[in-house]
């Protein structure tokens, strides 16, 4: 956990590309927000493998998120419930309850339905969020945490000297 | 491309999610065994073990070998246990979170089994968890018996207070006597009178003056001796007043140990009116704690027959946090979210094997529109001819559910059943051959049950006792045959039961004559004890009364004296008057 930890620093102080942090913290919520065991996670699992997305920063996010779908399990059942009980909606519900394929991803499930719709929403506004707080990081606190005298002693120690040497060598390794 | 995919990551999908499955299937054993201990717990409200859960993929089912389920009254013993059980599972549906099981199959199903260790109970409501020692219905017939000296030492008898009232009128009236006495001359003063009257009567006057003289000092000593009588006469009249006043209580205090005897019979009676329902007495308990029992487990496993109204549904049923909930649509070939279409049971009872099935059970019985069925026949019956079972559950609409079941038993025997194991009335029937028929029908709340049951040869097993286990235990002895017929009615939480017995009747006789022998020894230990508290302020009002009349008679015979004294002593003047002028006259010559 501290390596992630250390790797998701090293990634948001690095030249990454900020969207890759970005979708890595998206999909990571919408995994942590919704019922793990369900269809439309492995999708999410694939995209997170197959796009170049930064593996540190989604697998601490999808802790992080986890976490907060416990407190926010009431706000789904009530968005599941409402959308499904919907009159409005009966028809569309009906239709796909006649497919096996909806039924596999337990779209009739209060929590899961919630859960993915209040995290789809989410998704798009949190992407250009994260970005821009990523972007904002990297300029202004980023570039003035390095400037710092403290940091500039730290770097000159042997110690961080050494340490520098250390991961270019693993990282070649 | 290569800046936005990684198609390296395929292979890691891959190998992530096979990974996984195979972990869970490795795993997967446990993970049910885990399920069905948890689920199973919660259902029974006592902890339910397993020895194991195998799970087969091709055709899905599940085996579980040895199911303990703890009786929550009797930790140390299971109130089921089942050898083993083997369920197939329509996998399909069970993606979509849907049970459905097609076929169950147990055997080695036993009933009170021993545990090799207390199983833990969840705490139950007041109601049933109190464990709490009701009375037995003996404990409360013998209740009406308790011990004489009990009896008298907590209540208000007439005799104690009758005994108070009788000292504390004395001690009033021997104040106001004592009063009355003070006020009358001493006995010097009487005497000295009595002389003064005496030597005046005994004068011979001679002549007119001396006449006048002692005419003059009779009327004196009259005077005197009436002020005297008078103060005499209230004396007497207020030792009269008072020893009626402490005759009436004295009167009282000796009726008062019969009032109270009559009282006290009446409260404690023995044989209380009506007559004593032996049935209820013998049975009562042991059907008492069968039906609750039956209650409890109906209570535990109804929820699971039948759901909520679906408008209800999301209004009364918050769905679990982190578990949330189906909302089940339309569906041409509708599923609910549980269901057992078919069980067949082998089930090992005291009495021999029986064979049952069980089909249809859901929470859901709207959905497929048929009820649950139960049905049962002995097959290998030991310890009776013939047992049969038919019920079923029919809560397709929830608004007017209605359950009903009728059970057979022929020729079932009985050895050594334990009516009452209560240390003041152990009670065993030791030996009988029964025919049994119940019906039973609960729509909505409305119970109504029938119980007819026909023993014949009978043997009882009890140690004779005192009171009235000792009179039941004798009377006992000689029933080798009776019939009981029970009725409830009522309502599921507040059962009525009435019994009737031809048990009553054999024994009634009997018992009542040994009852009425009994309560006639308790009303004479009653009274001898009763008597002996009132003996002791009863003879001191008796020598009070003695006194007081004493000295009553010697007031009356001083007034009397007196009054003698006074009319001869007076007639004695005149006479003597008279005799002085006639001798005075016999000198004139005319």
């Amino acid at each position: 956990m501290l390596n992630q930890l250390l790797k998701l620093i090293k990634a948001l102080n690095a030249e990454t590309d900020p969207w890759q942090l970005s979708l890595a913290f998206v999909l990571a919520m919408i995994m942590g927000f919704t019922p793990l065991i369900s269809l439309h996670n492995l999708l999410i699992l694939l995209l997170a493998l197959v796009i170049r997305v930064n593996l540190s920063g989604f697998i601490l996010a999808f802790g992080f998120f986890t976490g907060i779908a416990y407190l926010l399990d009431p706000l789904f059942i009530r968005v599941g419930e409402s959308l499904l009980l919907k009159p409005e909606l009966r028809d569309l519900w009906t239709g796909l309850y006649q497919s096996d394929f909806w039924l596999l991803t337990h779209f009739n499930h209060n929590i899961t339905l919630g859960s993915v719709v209040v995290s789809l929403s989410l998704a798009l506004p949190l992407f250009f969020l994260f970005n821009w707080i990523i972007v904002n990081y990297r300029h202004h606190i980023l570039a003035w945490v390095r400037s710092s005298h403290v940091v500039q002693v730290i770097k000159a120690t042997k110690v961080f000297r050494l340490y520098e040497t250390f991961s270019k060598v693993r990282e070649a390794v | 491309m290569r800046q936005f995919f990684r198609w390296q990551g395929l292979v890691a999908f891959v190998v992530i999610t096979t990974g996984g499955a195979a972990l869970w299937l490795l795993l997967a054993d446990t993970l049910v065994k885990m399920s069905v201990e948890s689920v199973g717990t919660t259902l029974a409200g006592a902890e339910v073990n397993l020895s194991s859960a195998d799970l087969s993929l091709d055709p899905l089912a599940v085996r579980f070998t040895r199911l303990q389920v703890t009786d929550p009254n009797a930790p140390a013993q299971n109130a089921v246990e089942i050898a083993q059980a083997t369920a197939s599972i329509e996998t399909w549906p069970l993606l979509m979170g849907q049970l459905i099981i097609n076929d169950l199959s147990i055997t080695g199903l036993q009933l009170n089994t021993p545990r090799s260790h207390p199983g833990r109970v969840a705490a139950r409501s007041e109601e049933s968890s109190a464990d709490k020692e009701e009375p037995s219905m003996l404990q409360k017939a013998q209740a009406e018996l308790p011990p004489v000296k009990e009896v008298l030492g907590g209540e208000q008898l007439l005799v104690t207070s009758r005994a108070e009232a009788l000292r504390a009128g004395y001690t009033e009236e021997q104040a106001r006597v004592d009063k009355a006495i003070a006020a009358l001359p001493n006995e010097t003063t009487r005497q000295q009178l009595q002389q003064r009257y005496q030597r005046a009567a005994a004068a011979k006057p001679k002549n007119l003056e001396e006449f006048n003289t002692q005419k003059r000092e009779l009327e004196q000593v009259q005077k005197e001796i009436r002020a005297i009588q008078s103060s005499l006469e209230q004396g007497r009249d207020q030792i009269a007043q008072s020893r009626k006043k402490l005759q009436v209580q004295l009167d009282a205090l000796k009726s008062a140990p019969g009032e109270d005897v009559r009282r006290l019979s009446a409260k404690y009676a023995l044989s209380p009116e009506g007559g004593l329902n032996i049935t209820r007495l013998l049975f009562g308990d042991k059907a008492g704690s069968m039906a609750a029992d039956v209650l409890y487990w109906y209570h535990q496993i109804a929820p699971y027959m039948q759901q909520s109204n679906a408008a209800d549904e999301a209004a009364e049923k918050r769905p679990e946090r982190a578990q949330g909930r189906y909302i089940r649509f339309p569906s041409n070939d509708p599923l609910p979210d549980f269901l057992l279409r078919k069980a067949q049971i082998q089930a090992s009872l005291p009495f021999g094997t029986i064979e049952g099935r069980l089909a249809d059970l859901t929470h859901q019985p709207a959905i497929i529109g048929r009820p649950t069925t139960l049905s049962a026949a002995g097959a290998a019956l030991t310890s009776a001819r013939g047992f049969k079972l038919d019920a079923s559950f029919d809560h397709i609409n929830p608004d007017q559910p209605k359950d009903r079941a009728a059970l057979s038993l022929k020729g079932l025997k009985f050895e050594q059943l334990t009516l009452s194991d209560k240390a003041e009335f152990p009670l065993t029937l030791a030996k009988a051959t029964s025919d049994i028929n119940a019906t039973l029908t609960l729509q909505g709340k409305v119970l109504k049950a029938n119980f007819d049951g026909q023993f014949n040869g009978t043997r009882f097993d009890t140690v004779p006792g005192e009171g009235l286990a000792g009179e039941i235990a004798t009377a006992l002895a000689s029933v080798d045959q009776f019939g009981i017929k029970a009725e409830i009615s009522g309502t599921l939480d507040e059962p009525k039961v009435k019994f009737s017995s031809d048990l009553d009747k054999q024994l009634s006789a009997q018992l009542n004559q040994r009852l009425k022998a009994k309560q006639a020894e308790f009303e004479q230990a009653l009274r001898s004890e009763l008597t002996k508290k009132i003996a002791g302020p009863q003879q001191e009002g008796e020598q009070q009364q003695a006194q007081l009349q004493t000295k009553q008679k010697e007031l009356e015979q001083q007034i009397a004296e007196n009054k003698k004294m006074l009319e001869a002593k007076v007639q004695g003047y005149k006479e003597g008057a008279s005799k002085a002028v006639q001798d005075k006259l016999k000198g004139l010559k005319f």
